[in-house]
């Protein structure tokens, strides 16, 4: 209930800022104290147990590559792979990539958003809106966005606008299923607090429905780029160019034509990385915001 | 991610990475298996045969649709697939899924630079590949320098190759088109180039025919980028496979060779089964008029392969280009003609 958890802000603004530690506002988390008897791993710190398996999981694929006597036109060792990330990164090539192809997710997420959110207000407000979404999304969520990449192309051309077209239809759904959700699910009661001491219109949207379906839209959003990251990556690689001088999708394609398999490796990395990068931002928003409100329990 | 309550579940997670280990290991050990399938010490039960689309293939479609090798290896599973760029095909080879790959020069010697141990059995012809525009604005190369989108196979196909020789003889960069370069299959680029969403197409017989006949133009050909006629496409399989299957690798040269002969002396009979094979998509009268093309010259005899692959070489497309073309070759076609 955000009226009675703002009281608690203050308490849990000091230990939710920057370490993962246990907050005040969780109260089964202090029953975990007593339960991590036994194992040493569970009583290692959350970086040190991550690191320490990430070694390891390099370590057993170094491992494979030295001791199989696999070709390396087909698979890479974790050490050519760093060499091909270094490269990549100091000559600009994988950093011209990531940066066009987070150029033209962040413009289609853009659409995406604007539209949902458009959309979910309509369906708030009017009985034809909602009726409206429910069909749209009904209709389109399920379709795979890459589905359209053919009659995006043939619309817009060989151009970056077909695959921004693309990805804003792959982020527009998750996005406003999750809101649309969010709102019709707000406490009614919450609601009625809201309406009786005089919040109407925008207010009302702004200081009870948006930080009560907070949750809802933060896992819309988290869905929306990853649908949008996935898409973005098979439509470069589907399309080859993606206009200018192609991204992460084609570099990957690209090094694969030329049989230069750590640099498919290393387009594949940064993926990752810039993977776990996104889930790291969305796991501070939520633990200044829903979390520290006690809506959710901390990551 | 979430931070588990009892410490029972933790426990319980343990077999579950070790087991994930397992799997991902099994799975990288299957592809070992498969890469190296090509090679194996025992005759094959089943070949896999890779072609494009394109009358570049005839000679083997020839041999497909009169399964002369169906016929000429009794008890051999002979499958034929159709695949949209060389790189595709050899994935498959790679992976151990296709035997015999069939395709221009490009994604062969990119391939052989990288140690591909393959050779070439035979070669099936010499075609001049165009670059085709249909909009007034693209008259010459030059006015590709406006971005105009050129599809093309791959960016490691034969028709990149040639774009990059005719940059260089026009416009004195070999790379000042290559942000102009989008990856199509033939099909597709023609499809493309015709509705107006390509400002150029550079493909190969009989699709630049089509695109002629459509109103579409000549802006460069691969006999004046190279100076003069040279191989299109060739067949050829890992020197594994070749050594422990060589029936069937003497077949397949000789069903090609078959099949020059009847392209070059009997063009209506072999129209007739082109236009067989192809489901009636083109008549034999087309066919005919395909083959009989000045554009094409159905030839067993290696053709260029070293003036190529140099030049490859020399812009960087690969590391090392051979000194001899016989080295691209395997004994059967190094015998002959060729350069």
């Amino acid at each position: 209930m955000p009226s009675s958890s703002r009281t608690a802000e203050p308490a849990a603004a000091g230990s939710g800022a920057g370490t993962p530690t246990p907050g005040t506002t969780l109260p089964q988390r202090d029953v975990k104290a007593p339960a991590t008897r036994g194992s040493y791993w569970a009583r290692l710190p959350v970086v040190l147990r991550r690191t320490l398996l990430l070694v390891g999981i390099v370590a057993l694929w170094q491992a494979y590559a030295t001791l199989s006597d696999v070709s390396p036109l087909v698979f890479s060792a974790p050490l050519d792979v760093a060499r091909a990330l270094f490269e990549g990164w100091t000559s600009g090539d994988l950093a011209r990539a990531t940066v066009l192809t987070l150029k033209i997710l962040g413009i289609g997420m853009g659409i995406g958003m604007l539209a949902a959110a458009i959309l979910t207000t309509l369906a708030t407000w009017t009985r034809i809106g909602e009726d409206v979404l429910v069909l749209l999304t009904s209709m389109l969520n399920p379709l795979p966005s890459i589905a359209i990449l053919p009659l995006a192309i043939l619309w817009f051309g060989l151009s970056e606008m077909a695959l921004i077209v693309v990805i804003a239809n792959a982020v527009t759904w998750p996005i406003a299923i999750n809101v649309s959700m969010g709102f019709r699910t707000v406490n009614p009661t919450i609601l009625a607090v809201g309406r009786n001491i005089g919040l109407r219109g925008w207010r009302l949207v702004r200081d009870v429905l948006l930080p009560a379906a907070l949750p809802h839209i933060i896992s819309g959003l988290k869905t929306g780029w990853a649908f949008g990251w996935r898409t973005i990556i098979a439509a470069e690689l589907v399309f080859g160019v993606a206009g200018g001088g192609g991204g992460l999708g084609n570099y990957i394609n690209k090094s694969r034509y030329f049989l230069e398999i750590p640099e498919v490796f290393a387009g594949l990395v940064t993926i990752a990385l810039i993977g776990i990068a996104l889930e790291w931002v969305f796991t501070l928003v939520e633990r200044r915001t829903v979390v520290r409100w006690g809506m959710k329990a901390a990551t | 991610m979430s931070r588990e309550p009892r410490k029972g579940k933790r426990l319980r997670r343990l077999p579950a990475v070790a087991l994930a280990l397992v799997l991902a290991l099994t799975v990288a050990a299957c592809g070992e298996d498969g890469a190296g399938g090509g090679g194996g010490g025992e005759e094959a039960t089943k070949i896999s045969i890779a072609y494009q689309p394109g009358i570049g293939y005839a000679p083997l479609l020839l041999a497909k649709q009169e399964k002369w090798l169906e016929q000429g290896l009794p008890g051999v599973q002979i499958e034929w697939r159709q695949l949209d760029s060389g790189a595709a095909i050899r994935d498959g080879i790679l992976s151990g899924d296709i035997q015999v790959g069939s395709g221009g020069l490009g994604p062969f010697l990119v391939g052989w630079a990288k140690g591909i141990d393959w050779k070439i059995i035979s070669t099936m012809e010499n075609m001049d590949l165009w670059l085709m525009a249909k909009d007034e604005k693209y008259q010459t190369l030059e006015d590709f320098k406006d971005g105009g989108k050129i599809a093309m196979p791959a960016p490691d196909s034969i028709q990149a190759v040639v774009l990059r020789r005719a940059a260089e003889n026009e416009l004195g960069d070999a790379t000042a088109l290559d942000e102009n370069i989008v990856s199509l299959g033939h099909p597709d680029g023609l499809q493309a180039l015709l509705s107006g969403q390509l400002a150029g197409h550079l493909t190969s017989p009989p699709f630049e025919f089509q695109e002629q006949d459509k109103g579409a133009r000549q802006v460069i050909t691969s006999y004046d980028a190279f100076g003069g006629p040279h191989t299109f496409n060739s067949v050829f399989m890992r020197e594994g496979f070749h050594d422990s299957n060589p029936k069937a690798a003497d077949l397949l040269a000789k069903s090609i060779a078959r099949g020059v002969a009847m392209l070059r002396d009997e063009p209506k009979k072999a129209a007739a089964i082109l236009s067989e094979e192809s489901g009636g998509a083109n008549s034999a009268k087309e066919f005919e008029d395909y083959i009989t093309n000045e554009a094409v010259e159905y030839t067993t005899e290696p053709n260029g392969f070293v003036k190529i692959a140099q030049f490859m070489k020399e812009i960087e497309l690969i590391e090392k280009a051979p000194e001899d073309w016989k080295e691209l070759v395997f004994d059967n076609l190094a015998q002959g003609n060729g350069s």
